[in-house]
């Protein structure tokens, strides 16, 4: 859809509010003087517009930034050195067609990846399957460029893949959903695509499951992927491994592993984030307090509950007409939050319904708060970006 | 100016008399780490835990001291020297594994441990910790945390930030705080991701949570020799190119490969050109099916030689070499100096001639060993301090090849860190507004200048005593690694 008419659409909301305005500027000077400006509002800078549900709504008057146009531009592709160089408006879907043209990727799948932009993306921080290897998609990022608050440019890391001159602000720029500045482009280590396949299996318990887990993980299979997803009788899993590691995998797992196509790795990537999700919470929690956890979410009757016991999250997931009573859901979050604080666990409000928008605290009260203010004093101490959106109100 | 009666009383009364030092005979130890730049502190604290640490960063910051963290010392940028005099606070008594927990696949460390001992630990679980400097034996958790380290093994599994979920914490500004969690992803900003190689300018680590992996099934190490540099370096580029990222993947070339069998005797051929260390590890199919494309690759860029090894005595013998390389140096020359650039992979051959062209204009020779998969070099300038001007000299010829790096679209470091060393050439890479930009993060933990002062960015004054550090180039010994 062209820029234009896009703009003429009702703005959609932004933690569930609604933006006075929606700014589009068409390069990245014009980007530039649109944050250096002091209007009074903040802005809410979006890419995809896939998770602008997630966080507090912008504290007061607030303008929805949209970045596709100022952040668009050419991928540099190296794939000798296994590093990218892109724009952070490019879309992940745009990205992994150039790179897989070369027979590389990069193993960074979240929700609706299709649409997300990799600068967008990487502000949420929000990994999916294949956190299972890969681990956060923060660990792919050699180097970013970054427009503060005040309209400067400012960048860090490089491009090469092991590189430890000066300080990794990467690591704080990815997952602070753009409120210490916006990712304008990115420096990224991409691998060598790999031959998989995808096999599901069947367990009667959540515990078979993770003990399943547990054993070929420890056969060291490397699953790429390990989704277990709630069903009516049990729970249905969804394992990605080499190809030369089928066959060792069904007897290391002491399971029957079946083949399927890529709609059930869909459903999991996207569980939680579909149109109709009104409310979705997840958890990251130590690997011996997944079971209570999924049990703290079962007690509330979720439409669909999924455990990726690798990568240590449990997300579940409520349409609208099974969303629980607000105060069960509060009480059952900050018990949950109670609970696993000790292990720095957080659980995490990713999708709230109206009646719990203000009422349910998104992320909780993360440890050491103060720190995390100082570093958001640091950077944008007038609230130009995101004001409010982020942690504590951050 | 020596440590003041008030400092020193402090200092003693919060880590007892005997774990304070303060007479110029005690401090010479603490005066350099394993790089060139030497400054004798005031004194040095040892605390036990981290209220005693807490308790002489307050003293400090109170006094206005400057304070320099300091592991074992086995550092290569300068980073544990304490520039401006004051208080070097040693973790030498913090080395306790607090805890091996194999469901979680976590260990808790105190600062002090060696990596070694977290990995011996770890291996009574079936377990081990990644990262795997050269100086495993020596050098501490807490230091690789402070630069972040690599080693050979970090090609595919990254680098210390990438096994470190949370730490204890003691700010610059002398609070504790726990950054990070025991191993799930935490909301809010990731400080832990900040901290982890701020180089000790942040805070110092009290208690480091490591997480650990299970032991590969089939492990299998190549040895592949080569008559040239540029095979080898070919080589490299194939193996990526096929697909693979091997667990190591480390270049030792023809002067390195000389010294290290007159040293240690491990069975590398003398006289080869270069030759390529491959690691492949994980379940016996899978590795089995990238050896043959390893081998491949090897085979069809001219190797003359391959050997392979599977049982671990074999592989450790073709490894020691390796670890011990820079150790073996010492008999080719009185002094070197040891550089950590880093260039796009596909930059590799390029790079080695200029290093090589600018060894023999300066007329040192050049020893390389170094992790050719992620295009980190490590050039050694072989040299005699002896020798009148051979010390400047040597820095000149050091900056040129740093040079070199960064044109090629490199980097200063690719694990040794800034430090004090390098922070002049930051501005081959950074602007003004990136470096200042960079330096905000010091004041979110409470440095404002004091806590190891004249690390990593280059603003700042009051280094002086630093300045004679080309006049004071150490001989670094048989106990320095890459």
């Amino acid at each position: 859809m062209p820029m234009s008419e896009l703009a003429a659409l009702a703005p959609p909301l932004v933690g569930g509010s609604a933006p006075e305005t929606v700014i589009i500027p068409a390069s990245l000077d014009a980007l530039r003087a649109t944050v250096a400006e002091r209007d009074g509002r903040t802005l809410a800078p979006a890419g995809g517009r896939t998770q602008l549900a997630l966080g507090n709504p912008p504290r007061g008057r607030f303008a929805l930034l949209d970045l596709r146009a100022a952040l668009a531009g050419e991928i540099e592709h190296e794939p000798a050195d296994l590093t990218a160089v892109t724009p952070a408006g490019v879309t992940l879907a745009a990205l992994d067609a150039r790179l897989r043209d070369a027979g590389q990727r990069l193993p960074f799948d979240p929700p609706h990846a299709e649409e997300a932009t990799i600068g967008g993306a990487l502000a949420v921080g929000m990994g999916g399957p294949l956190r299972t290897r890969y681990g956060p998609p923060r660990d792919f990022v050699l180097g970013m460029t970054v427009l503060r608050a005040d309209g400067e440019l400012v960048k860090a890391g490089g491009r090469v893949v092991k590189n430890v001159t000066g300080y990794d602000l990467m690591r704080l720029w990815c997952g602070a959903l753009g409120t210490l500045g916006i990712i304008t482009s990115v420096a990224l280590r991409v691998l060598p695509h790999p031959e998989t396949t995808d096999l599901r299996f069947s367990v009667a318990s959540l515990d078979e499951g993770q003990v399943l887990a547990e054993r070929l993980s420890r056969a060291d299979l490397r699953p790429e992927l390990l989704d277990l997803m709630r069903t009516e009788h049990g729970w249905d899993g969804l394992v990605r491994l080499a190809v030369e590691a089928v066959p060792g995998a069904e007897a290391a797992a002491r399971a029957e592993l079946t083949a399927c196509d890529e709609r059930m790795y869909l459903a999991a990537r996207d569980l939680g984030f579909a149109e109709g999700d009104a409310l979705t919470l997840r958890s990251s929690c130590a690997t011996s307090a997944i079971a209570a956890t999924a049990t703290a979410f079962e007690a509330l009757a979720p439409s669909r509950l999924l455990v990726r016991p690798l990568a240590r999250e449990v997300r579940a997931t409520w349409e609208p007409d099974a969303v629980p009573e607000a105060q069960a859901v509060v009480d059952a979050t900050e018990r949950l939050r109670a609970t696993v604080a000790e292990s720095g666990a957080a659980v995490i409000a990713e999708r709230l319904p109206p009646a719990l928008q203000g009422v349910l605290d998104v992320w909780g009260r993360p440890r050491p708060f103060a720190r995390m203010a100082a570093v958001k004093a640091a950077f944008d101490p007038d609230g130009r970006l995101n004001a409010g959106r982020f942690v504590g109100g951050l | 100016m020596s440590a003041s009666r008030e400092l020193l009383r402090n200092l003693r009364a919060v880590v007892g008399r005997e774990h304070v030092l303060h007479l110029p005979e005690d401090l010479l130890v603490y005066e350099i780490d394993g790089a060139i730049d030497r400054a004798l502190p005031d004194a040095v604290a040892f605390p036990a835990d981290a209220e005693q640490v807490q308790g002489v960063v307050r003293a400090c910051n109170k006094l206005d001291v400057p304070v320099t963290p300091r592991g074992a010392g086995t550092g290569l940028s300068g980073g544990a020297v304490a520039a401006r005099r004051g208080v070097v606070v040693a973790t030498t008594r913090m080395r306790r594994i607090l805890s091996v927990d194999s469901v979680e696949r976590i260990a808790i460390v105190e600062p002090g441990v060696p990596n070694i001992q977290l990995s011996e630990a770890a291996a009574e679980h079936g377990l081990f910790y990644a990262p795997d400097p050269s100086s495993q034996k020596a050098c501490t958790i807490g230091g690789n945390v402070a630069e972040n380290s690599g080693g050979p093994h970090c090609l595919a599994l990254g680098v210390t930030t990438n096994h470190v979920p949370g730490l204890e914490v003691v700010t610059a500004g002398g609070e504790i705080e726990w950054l990070g969690s025991h191993g799930p992803e935490p909301a809010g900003y990731d400080l832990r991701g900040l901290f982890v190689g701020s180089e000790g300018t942040l805070g110092i680590a009290t208690k480091i949570v490591a997480r650990l992996l299970p032991v590969p099934e089939t492990v299998v190490t190549l040895l592949a020799i080569f008559e040239d540099p540029e095979a080898a370096s070919e080589t490299v580029s194939a193996v990526i190119g096929a697909g693979l990222v091997p667990a190591a993947l480390e270049m030792i070339d023809k002067v390195t490969l000389q010294a290290v069998e007159a040293g240690l005797g491990c069975g590398y051929p003398p006289n080869a050109g270069a030759v390529l260390l491959i690691e492949l590890d994980g379940v016996e199919a899978v590795v089995g099916a990238q050896v043959e494309r390893a081998l491949a690759a090897c085979r069809g860029h001219g190797a003359t030689e391959i050997r392979m090894a599977t049982d671990p005595a074999d592989r450790e013998l073709l490894w020691k070499g390796r670890k011990g390389a820079i150790g073996s140096l010492g008999r080719l020359a009185p002094n070197y100096y040891l550089l950590d650039g880093v260039v796009p992979r596909s930059r590799l051959v390029e790079t080695m001639r200029a290093v090589t062209e600018i060894g023999e204009r300066y007329d040192f020779p050049v020893a390389n060993v170094f992790h050719a998969g992620d295009g980190n070099l490590h050039p050694c300038l072989l040299f005699d301090e002896r020798t009148r001007g051979a010390n400047a000299r040597v820095l000149e010829a050091g900056a040129e090849i740093m040079r070199i790096c960064v044109d090629a679209g490199g980097a200063l470091t690719g694990e040794h860190g800034v430090g004090f060393e390098k922070r002049r050439f930051m501005s081959w890479l950074y602007t003004e507004a990136d470096l200042e930009n960079m330096g905000r993060v010091r004041g979110v933990f409470g440095n404002s200048g004091g806590f190891n002062p004249c690390k990593v960015l280059p603003e700042g004054t009051g280094c002086g005593e630093m300045a004679q550090q080309a006049s004071a180039l150490a001989a670094a010994g048989p106990d320095a690694y890459v």
